[in-house]
């Protein structure tokens, strides 16, 4: 009983986490039939940050977060000039944008091995471990948990609560008719995707923890994640995403708990049974078939 | 007519360059790589996990060997066979689009690695190990005349009603059935044609490797090298595979060996600059002009004389 | 003249919104029948129920007494019905030539369409084009000569004359009337009444999903009912 209590509350706690690594990549999606490849390993750049912060400055790694988000923006809107405008044009912008995107992955995978090497690479613990039904848990697992549900809360708010979100929202639903009714798509373009690779980097040093560390290949798993989880959650919704986030996080440890050596196809399971039975996700209307 | 020279430059491959590993890999890549040309150049799926087709013929063939003690042809039909049943099983993905497909045939080609991984008669702890079958040179031998027989497929495939049908569904499916295409039908056949390739490729392997864990044969490397060495060369075409996966993978095997990251960074930045610039790949830079990026005819119609158009 | 197309009863929604309900009709072997009404009416909608495209919520659709609901389109256009689209969706990447060399004739067909299409359109010149470098105007004449390459018996003809310049409309209504003559039974979508009175037999007028009237074009125009439709109660 011990065993399914602690892979219920680890199940969660992990979901929270993976719910803000699934966010930025909804949103690029939902607006821009983007498929970033490249997310996790944005992901691992911003951890990578974070543990050159702590080991050349010896600061708390979160640090790497506030740190890491102007870094992003301004990194994401040079991406995005570069490539946007001309994916956009193509004959089938969602295929050629994975494609591209998988060449920047591999980009970032190669410049992090240049830089950090193949090795494993932690953050140190940020304190004693915390007590949650009587069980102990690491300090940085509740840490980064706890800091995923503010980061989801700032989410809804931009999407549900900001004229930019209104905006994004249309613009998810029907681009054509966004541009009708003089909803500036490419504003609308532009900030969902520097938003989304800041949301991806924010959540680096948090994947640190959560991972027990990161190396240059760890981005290729995260991005397969965060797309179940995006599809589990639906489209565009992010309140889906999260719960997504928790349902792959639950399924993930119990299958851990009782059945280890399968725990890596959770993702991938996970992924197949909700494209094949219901392809709009479990928490939206837009069915996307063929 | 290039049939005739990809099959004699394949065969006088062993005097120009002595290393039959090297050339016999190539010619599975090539197969790989013919395989993609049809699945996403003819039809517009991108079959991310199309590594899942591969992983199964190495698995049919070797635990056909293994378990029946097979003969290496009927090992290479049973590859085949294993990896067409994989894709009747799989095919129900078809009716997803974009990323949806791409990502779940990715998503199917793991959890068959998984189920390979972690069952006993798979040998998914101990590892496979088989007899040798063939010796290098007839191996290679073999895989050259695959080769040869892949590219008349394609060069059917692209010139065939077949071809055209593909074509039209990609170009708009609703369009296509009014004009008497089976929209369904046709697909799964490309499908399926593209499935026994990568089987018949993933049979080859298995021969040449003899010993191998799971890990290698489901590697989403192989997938990706595949697309981006058929999308190089350029897709819908005979050649262009051909041309994509001889260049690429002649460079994995002079830099990449030795330096993986540095071509992993050339890797990446090429299929950033081939996406963006050259969406048609290398041979629609002399194909028909109607293929040809417009930046291409903007420098060319500069250095020649002014198009007339009746 | 024996019935060729028989609807029965046709409703078609998507979730909680209806498209179409109650739609009856009948067309005669080379009839050829208007479908006239507003916009948002279910004309398309109409269309796409009986060339394939969407699989009618309820109701039944025959060919030749043949129950034919629900089929997929290329089983349709291999039993004889065909369409055009409103947009064109001629495959673009393809040659002209291609466009129809693709098409699988019908062998049920009984109307005399042995010519050669892209003849008959007045395409032929510009065959070995790619489909991307012809105007909208020819664009529609490919997807035509594309449905007639099927040889169909009943052709839908979804909005063939918006966006045409006169001359155009014409040539037109001119090939849809050469078709009646060689016995296509036609179907067709139109807003322009000059052009539907010289290609249409009978009307039929949908309003909301539903037909509301059947007769001849003038005796509709002259309809009550029908002019309400079009002009609103405040006319």
């Amino acid at each position: 009983m011990r065993l399914f209590e602690y892979a219920l509350v680890s199940g969660v706690l992990y979901g929270l986490f993976y719910g803000f690594i699934g966010v930025g990549l909804n949103l690029l999606f939902g607006v821009m039939r983007l498929v970033n490849l490249a997310h996790g390993d944005l992901v691992v750049w911003g951890g990578y940050l974070a543990y050159s912060l702590t080991t050349s400055a010896h600061v708390n790694p979160l640090w790497a977060i506030p740190l890491s988000i102007p870094l992003a923006l301004v990194g994401g809107l040079i991406l995005y000039l570069i490539t946007v405008p001309r994916l956009r044009r193509a004959e089938d912008t969602e295929t050629s944008s994975l494609i591209l995107f998988f060449g920047v992955s591999q980009v970032l995978v190669a410049l992090a091995t240049m830089k950090y090497g193949t090795n494993q690479v932690t953050l140190p613990e940020l304190g004693n471990p915390v007590m949650i039904f009587g069980q102990p848990y690491a300090a940085s697992l509740v840490a980064s948990a706890a800091l995923a549900v503010p980061a989801l809360a700032l989410f809804y708010y931009y999407l549900y609560r900001t004229r930019l979100g209104l905006a994004t929202r249309a613009v998810m639903a029907n681009e054509e008719e966004a541009v009708a009714s003089g909803v500036r798509v490419r504003r609308v373009a532009t900030s969902a995707f520097v938003i989304g690779i800041a949301f991806a980097a924010a959540a680096g040093p948090l994947a640190t923890f959560m991972l027990g560390g990161i190396n240059p290949t760890t981005g290729g798993g995260l991005t397969i994640t965060a797309f179940t989880i995006i599809i589990i959650g639906s489209l565009g919704n992010p309140l889906g995403t999260a719960a997504g986030g928790i349902l792959y996080g639950l399924a993930s440890s119990l299958t851990q708990a009782y059945a280890a050596p399968w725990t890596g196809m959770v993702p991938y399971a996970l992924l197949l049974a909700v494209v094949l039975l219901r392809p709009s996700g479990l928490f939206g209307r837009r069915v996307r078939v063929a | 007519m290039p049939l005739v020279v990809v099959g004699a430059v394949l065969a006088a491959g062993p005097s120009l360059y002595n290393n039959l590993a090297f050339l016999t890999t190539l010619t599975i890549y090539i197969l790989l790589a013919q395989g993609v040309n049809i699945v996403y150049g003819f039809t517009g799926y991108l079959p991310f996990g199309f590594v899942g087709f591969f992983g199964a013929g190495i698995y049919g063939s070797s635990l056909a060997i293994v378990y029946w003690h097979v003969g290496g042809y009927a090992a290479i039909g049973l590859g085949a066979l294993t990896s067409v049943v994989a894709a009747v099983i799989v095919s129900p993905l078809l009716r997803l689009s974009g990323a949806y497909f791409a990502l779940a045939t990715l998503a199917a080609s793991q959890a068959l690695y998984f189920i390979v991984a972690n069952e006993s008669w798979t040998f998914g702890e101990s590892g496979m190990s088989l007899p040798l079958l063939f010796s290098p040179t007839a191996l290679y031998v073999l895989s050259v005349v695959a080769v040869v027989l892949t590219l008349v497929v394609v060069v059917y495939v692209r010139d065939s009603h077949f071809g055209l049908s593909l074509r039209a569904i990609r170009s708009d499916a609703v369009s296509a059935a009014m004009a008497g295409v089976n929209v369904v039908r046709t697909r799964t056949i490309a499908w399926l044609v593209a499935a026994a390739l990568a089987g018949v490729a993933g049979a080859l392997w298995a021969l040449m490797t003899s010993a191998f864990y799971a890990e290698t044969p489901f590697d989403l490397t192989i997938s990706v090298y595949a697309i981006v060495f058929a999308l190089f060369g350029g897709v819908r075409t005979v050649i262009g595979p051909v041309v994509g996966a001889v260049v690429l993978y002649s460079l994995y095997q002079y830099i990449g060996i030795s330096n993986p990251q540095y071509f992993e960074l050339i890797y990446g930045l090429l299929i950033v600059v081939l996406v963006l610039f050259l969406p048609g790949g290398l041979t629609s830079l002399v194909g028909g002009r109607g293929d040809r990026p417009a930046w291409w005819n903007r420098v060319v119609r500069r250095r020649s004389a002014p198009e007339v158009t009746p | 003249m024996s019935t060729l197309l028989e609807v029965r009863d046709v409703a078609k929604s998507f979730g909680a919104f209806v498209a179409l309900s109650g739609v009856s009709l009948q067309v005669d072997e080379g009839q050829s029948l208007g479908l006239v009404g507003p916009n948002g009416s279910g004309k398309t909608t109409l269309i796409n129920v009986l060339s394939g495209v969407y699989k009618p919520t309820h109701g039944s659709v025959a060919l030749r007494g043949r129950d034919v609901t629900g089929l997929a389109p290329h089983r349709l256009c291999a039993l004889g019905m065909n369409r055009t689209f409103q947009v064109p969706r001629p495959l673009a990447g393809l040659t002209v030539a291609e466009n129809i060399a693709l098409v699988r004739p019908s062998r049920h067909g009984s109307a005399d369409l042995d010519f050669d299409v892209l003849e008959f359109v007045g395409l032929a010149r510009v065959a070995a084009r790619r489909v991307s470098a012809l105007t909208s105007g020819e664009q529609k004449l490919l997807d035509l000569a594309r449905a007639l390459a099927a040889r169909p018996d009943v052709l839908f003809v979804d909005e063939l004359g918006a966006g045409l310049n006169p001359s155009e409309l014409d040539h037109v209504a001119d090939l849809l009337r050469a078709l009646r003559e060689r016995g296509v039974a036609l179907v067709v979508v139109e807003h322009l009444m000059g052009f539907l009175e010289q290609v249409v037999d009978q009307v039929v007028v949908l309003n909301a999903g539903t037909p509301i009237f059947e007769g001849t074009l003038r005796q509709a125009i002259a309809d009550p009912r029908v002019i309400e439709i079009f002009l609103g109660t405040h006319a």
